[in-house]
């Protein structure tokens, strides 16, 4: 009967046969563990003695090597779950093997059993043995701590659950198919296809929506992590990066992670257990075991494949995108039709059967294809109205005057992400509802003058536009993002009620968010029409300034924040984790510029006339450039003269102003000698003009120099 | 015993077993013989519980085999191309059979691989076609099991062995009980070593007779009779199956014990009478004839 053969001698037995797929991986574990964590620790070892590592930072180095975090492991535990299911599973491909395992007294769900576990210990031993050698190492060459220990145990736990889920994959795409080479493509299917279906859609998107805003990924990764455990792995280690010391701690906080993990651990295997009593002995040799399965893996396949090819030749093209775009479609459907109906029955004339299959993916992906491409869900022209709106936060490039950098970027995310969402208004939606609706007129103007070549055509030239994002909270609770364009002169306009609204200050000056009472700086460097570098403040002095200037900039207008009001730049420093605070400071801002003159350093906006050397002016206007004859340094010139440059430095406006601020076809070099005549004292600085404000003289020499040129 | 109950199998569009209904007894060697593509491995998977039918049932000693450990413990079954573990020897085959066959017999395996002068330490992927045949019959023979299923299995393998392996069967089948089921192309081949022979044809089978049983019944004289009143009056009396005249002399294959045809034929005064050994393959154009099918175009 079956109790009467050994469960467990019919794994030794198993394993026996595959000592080969055991020492290949003692091998591959052997050289990315001990023998890596051997050299690694040799380095720390110098660094120490050196001096140039303190003890706590080769720990945290330590536990960051033997932690999750391994790029090494992750392409071993891939390689060790296809090794051990195909090592274990691929008998089913054979009928010849399929008579001798089918035909022994063992029920199938024992032998699945007996190969499954047989299987998990080719992996186990060999990993568990290499992992006692590194601690080894890790007790011999340095100090093994807890934190170290915690780690390590983590990073355990981590790949061998992932072992689990890539090896429970593995086993359904062998139980799916009946060849061992569309077991390899079947299971590339599985690692790859979620991620391509979110890399095309995510294409077209990108593609056709002009206001489509991809930093709002969120929602779309995560549903490719859940249906693509490849892409999950990596994701729940790159989650432990940097935070060696903290991997219980990381462990904990991702709980998600783990939740999806085991429930799909758990899945996989019933799933493949249930497949593999269904599947029956004459599906080996066949391409596919499961007939049923056929035309639903054809149809996923040729829709998501024709969807890239439509989206790859409609890139591609020059012009006559949609035209491109049909033809990518059919011509990708059509040629994968043909490679998975032979794939499906190993015979070239079949290449054109089963035709149903491949008119309804065809089908699918061209009506959404030419719903992308024609917006026929209105997603660009997307406007709520205010009642339907909880609230909306509006960024706008360049805008930002005083940023807090805590060395990630405001805990994890860009001045854009911050600003969308912190920079909430809710009190007042008119102003950024105003800029909304300013932004889809701007996109209906452009679609009525639809251009195959060029998105949209409603700019005139010589205009700059200025990306705005806009967040849309929904009363329902959702939230919609858009990116739209505005020319300088709209932005111009809707600043001075933007400015009065709670928010959008907010989110667009991380400083204001932040409490700098417990702030505490290294050292501050000053940029201005005098000074160039570092200054000497106090730690208590930069506190009392950053506070001043808080104060400050959240009580300004639009009036106090012009361009022209920019009188220089602030940056304070701490050393020990890259904080930095970068403060643009406003002749507007009474007692912060009177703070600064009291400490010894008066910021000054544009330098005194009798301190300026030169001037030199660089020309960017097109025009000019056609006259360099292919050279493209900017055409300069440069001014001496007391009264030129005394009207110059009236017009100039710093560097610091945005982009969408000034006019781009002129920059100013000033140069000065703060203590007349040493070269040692020369300090350059730059500017701007604003747009219709260029000087006389200016253009007047440009137009001189042009006509030289001729 | 070994009960086969209208047995179904279709593989995508060919049907390969058609309704077939059969019995195979204990204590007998069982030739399964038919045509390629008569359905023989089919039905050979199906008794070992490798395939599924897809109507109808198998029972091995009343239980059916599917999925059923108390059926398959008492079969063993050597496919056309037996499969071995790669880099395995005898030996190594041998310790896996031992794990899955209570019965397994050791000692007589390693006693019967010195007998046939193969080496059980020899990795198997160095041996000859033949060799491979001899270690599965073997394998087979030592795993103690009640049933053995052969498919195509004596195809590679030399007379002599053929004799040998034969012997083997005969002293298990006195020794034990053991009913070996050889599935062959080849007529010639189960000749000497069946008791009992079924005809697969198209997927069923056309007929299944005990060889004793047919020898018993028809029988083959050569005869000279000088009258020709008298040998006309012969071949009346006579259950002929086939008659072929040599000149004077008469080649008369006849259905009837050898006495009652010895009586009539000796009662027309022939100057020379004697009975010839018949053929399985002889038996099998008679049998088959009778049947309404020509054997030709069935097997050979």
């Amino acid at each position: 009967m079956t109790s009467n053969i050994s469960f467990f001698s019919m794994v030794k037995n198993d394993l026996k046969r595959r000592i080969w797929a055991m020492a290949l991986l003692f091998l591959g574990l052997f050289a990315a563990l001990p023998l890596a964590g051997m050299m690694y620790t040799e380095s720390l070892q110098n660094q120490l003695a050196n001096r140039m590592l303190s003890w706590e930072k080769m720990i945290a180095e330590l536990a960051e090597f033997v932690g999750p975090v391994n790029y090494g492991m992750f392409a071993v535990v891939v390689g060790a779950s296809v090794l051990a299911a195909f090592t274990g599973f691929s008998f089913l491909q054979s009928s010849r093997k399929l008579d001798l395992f089918h035909s022994i007294p063992v029920t199938r769900k024992r032998l699945f059993f007996v190969q499954y576990v047989s299987g998990i210990l080719a992996f186990v031993i060999p990993y568990a043995l290499s992992l006692v050698l590194l601690l080894v190492v890790c007790i011999v060459k340095t100090v093994c701590t807890a934190a170290v220990l915690v780690s390590l145990v983590i990073r355990a736990a981590m790949h061998v659950l992932y072992f689990l889920l890539l090896y429970h994959l593995a086993l359904i795409a062998i139980l799916l198919t009946g060849r061992i080479l569309v077991s390899f493509l079947g299971l590339g299917v599985f690692y790859g296809y979620a991620f391509l279906v979110w890399q095309v859609a995510l294409g077209y998107f990108q593609e056709f929506f002009q206001t489509f805003y991809p930093g709002n990924q969120e929602l779309a990764g995560k549903i490719t992590q859940m249906f693509s455990p490849a892409f999950l792995y990596l994701s729940h280690i790159q989650a432990f990066e940097g935070k060696g010391l903290q991997s219980a701690a990381v462990f904990g906080e991702h709980w998600k992670y783990l939740l999806v993990l085991l429930a799909e651990i758990l899945l996989f295997l019933a799933v493949s257990f249930w497949l593999y009593q269904k599947r029956r002995s004459e599906a080996a040799g066949h391409s596919m075991a499961f007939e049923r399965c056929k035309p639903v893996v054809k149809v996923l396949l040729l829709t998501a494949l024709s969807g890239a090819g439509g989206l790859i030749f409609s890139s591609l093209s020059e012009g006559r995108k949609t035209a491109w775009m049909v033809f990518g479609i059919l011509f990708c459907a059509l040629v994968f039709h043909c490679v998975i109906e032979v794939i499906y029955s190993y015979e070239f004339r079949q290449v054109l059967s089963h035709r149903l299959t491949l008119v309804i993916p065809l089908g699918i992906t061209l009506a959404l294809a030419l719903a992308f491409r024609f917006d026929w869900f209105g997603y660009d022209t997307f406007l709520p109205s205010v009642d339907r709106l909880e609230g909306i936060s509006v960024y706008l490039n360049g805008l930002e005057k005083g940023r807090y950098l805590d060395g990630t970027d405001q805990n994890g995310m860009n001045n854009m992400e911050y600003a969308l969402q912190t920079g909430e208004m809710t009190k007042d939606l008119q102003p950024g509802y105003e800029l909304a609706a300013a932004g889809v007129q701007n996109e209906k103007e452009g679609r009525k003058n639809p251009s195959e070549t060029q998105s949209s055509s409603v700019w005139n030239e010589g205009d700059i536009t200025v990306d705005a994002i806009v967040a849309y909270d929904m009363r329902n609770g959702g939230r919609k993002i858009r990116t739209y364009q505005l020319t300088a002169e709209q932005v111009e306009q809707l600043l001075p009620d933007l400015y009065e609204v709670e928010g959008f200050k907010e989110g667009h000056n991380t400083i204001l968010g932040v409490d700098v009472d417990t702030l505490q700086f290294d050292y501050v460097e000053m940029y201005d029409a005098y000074h160039s570098g570092r200054i000497n403040l106090a730690p208590e002095d930069a506190r009392q300034l950053l506070q001043a200037y808080q104060k400050e900039l959240a009580a300004a207008s639009y009036e106090d924040l012009k361009p022209e009001q920019i009188a220089g730049e602030l940056s304070f420093y701490r050393n020990s984790d890259g904080l930095s605070v970068d403060i643009i400071v406003y002749e507007s801002f009474q007692e912060t510029m009177q703070l600064l003159e009291k400490l010894g350093y008066p910021m000054r906006k544009t330098p005194d006339e009798k301190d300026t050397v030169r001037i030199d002016i660089y020309s960017y206007e097109e025009e000019l450039y056609d006259n360099m004859d292919g050279e493209y340094d900017a055409p300069t010139v440069t001014f001496e003269g007391k009264k030129d440059m005394g009207e110059i430095l009236k017009a100039a406006i710093s560097d610091k102003a945005a982009y969408f601020e000034i006019d781009q076809d002129y920059m100013a070099t000033v140069t000065i000698n703060e203590q007349g005549g040493q070269q040692s004292n020369y300090i350059q600085s730059t500017y701007y003009f604003k747009k219709g404000e260029i000087p006389e003289c200016v253009t007047k020499a440009f137009r001189e120099w042009k006509e030289n040129q001729h | 015993m070994i009960e086969v109950k209208n047995v179904h199998k279709r593989f995508e569009k060919i049907e390969a077993l058609k309704g077939m209904s059969t019995e195979i007894r204990e204590g007998a060697v069982f030739g399964l013989v038919g045509s390629n593509g008569a359905g023989k491995s089919t039905f050979l998977r199906i008794l070992s519980g490798v395939l599924r039918p897809d109507e109808g049932e198998v029972l091995i000693d009343g239980i059916p085999v599917y999925e059923r450990i108390e059926a398959k413990e008492k079969l063993f079954f050597i496919p056309d191309d037996q499969y071995f573990f790669p880099n395995s020897c005898p030996k190594d085959m041998m310790e896996y059979y031992s794990i899955l066959y209570s019965g397994f017999d050791r000692r007589k395996f390693l006693e019967y691989m010195q007998r046939f002068g193969l080496d059980p330490g020899r990795k198997l992927s160095t041996f000859s076609k033949g060799m491979k045949r001899q270690v599965s019959v073997l394998l087979g023979i030592c795993a103690g099991t009640k049933y053995l299923l052969c498919d195509e299995t004596f195809d590679g393998l030399d007379p002599v062995m053929r004799q040998a392996v034969k012997s083997i069967f005969v002293s298990e089948i006195m020794g034990r009980e053991f009913t070996p089921i050889i599935a062959s192309h080849n007529l010639r081949e189960l000749e000497d070593i069946c008791d009992h022979v079924g005809l697969l044809h198209q997927g069923g089978i056309l007929f299944s007779k005990d060889l004793e049983e047919m020898k018993h019944n028809i029988q083959k004289i050569q005869c000279v009779i000088p009258d020709t009143a008298l040998e006309e009056q012969l071949l009346k009396e006579l259950d002929v199956l086939q008659c072929v005249r040599s000149g004077s002399l008469l080649t008369i294959t006849a259905r009837g014990t050898k006495i009652e045809i010895m009586e009539r034929v000796e009662d027309k005064q022939p100057l020379f009478c004697e009975i010839l050994p018949l053929t399985l393959e002889e038996i099998f154009i008679s049998e088959t004839e009778v049947a309404g099918y020509d054997i030709k175009h069935l097997i050979f």
